[in-house]
């Protein structure tokens, strides 16, 4: 039986500030790096797992009042820190999975990204770090 | 030092923030202060009767 997601009330956590109200996207990447193993003998290419490259990307609405958006991310470009989602906002599970990427860098940040007549966002990409997983 | 929350979006106003619990599970913690999450909790002057 076929089954859908529809991420209506997720939460998003960066640096443990929640930034839920803000964020419109939210997309983790969870990669094992391929490393090819393939000898002489072998039909068919190999691969092994090597380093985790993980990513997480999400869209914010960019608000510059005290304790928003730009007051959360300004200060951890070009460092590292922790982001926690969960697809709903309930309590941990194992339909409610939540992903902590610990040690993750921010390397761009855009303070400002405006158009006429829209409502400013921003796009941000954490690399690296960490990725776990947790159900209760 | 010991820090008190100063926002709802990082928890209950005013309780104590372990900063040093925090570091260790990555949070950048000179972030949160530059970004006015937390602030330093002042400590009580004794006074003398």
């Amino acid at each position: 039986m076929a089954t859908t997601t529809y991420l209506s009330n997720p939460t998003v956590t960066i640096n443990s500030v929640d930034l839920s109200d803000q964020c419109t996207s939210a997309t983790v990447t969870f990669t094992a790096e391929a490393l090819e193993s393939t000898a002489f003998g072998d039909t068919a290419r190999k691969y092994t797992s090597g380093l985790q490259n993980n990513e997480v990307t999400v869209t914010l609405y960019q608000s510059y009042a005290a304790t928003e958006t730009e007051a959360t991310i300004y200060s951890l470009v070009g460092t590292t820190t922790t982001l926690v989602l969960k697809p709903a906002s309930g309590a941990v599970s194992a339909t409610n999975p939540s992903y902590t990427l610990t040690g993750a860098y921010l390397e761009t940040h855009t303070p400002i990204a405006a158009s006429l007549g829209e409502l400013s966002t921003v796009t941000l990409t954490f690399r690296g770090g960490t990725l776990a997983k947790a159900v209760v | 030092m010991a820090y008190k929350i100063a926002s709802e979006r990082l928890g209950k106003i005013g309780d104590t923030f372990d900063a040093a619990a925090a570091e260790a599970e990555g949070i950048n913690v000179p972030a949160l202060i530059d970004g006015g999450f937390v602030v330093e909790e002042l400590k009580k002057k004794k006074t003398e009767d």
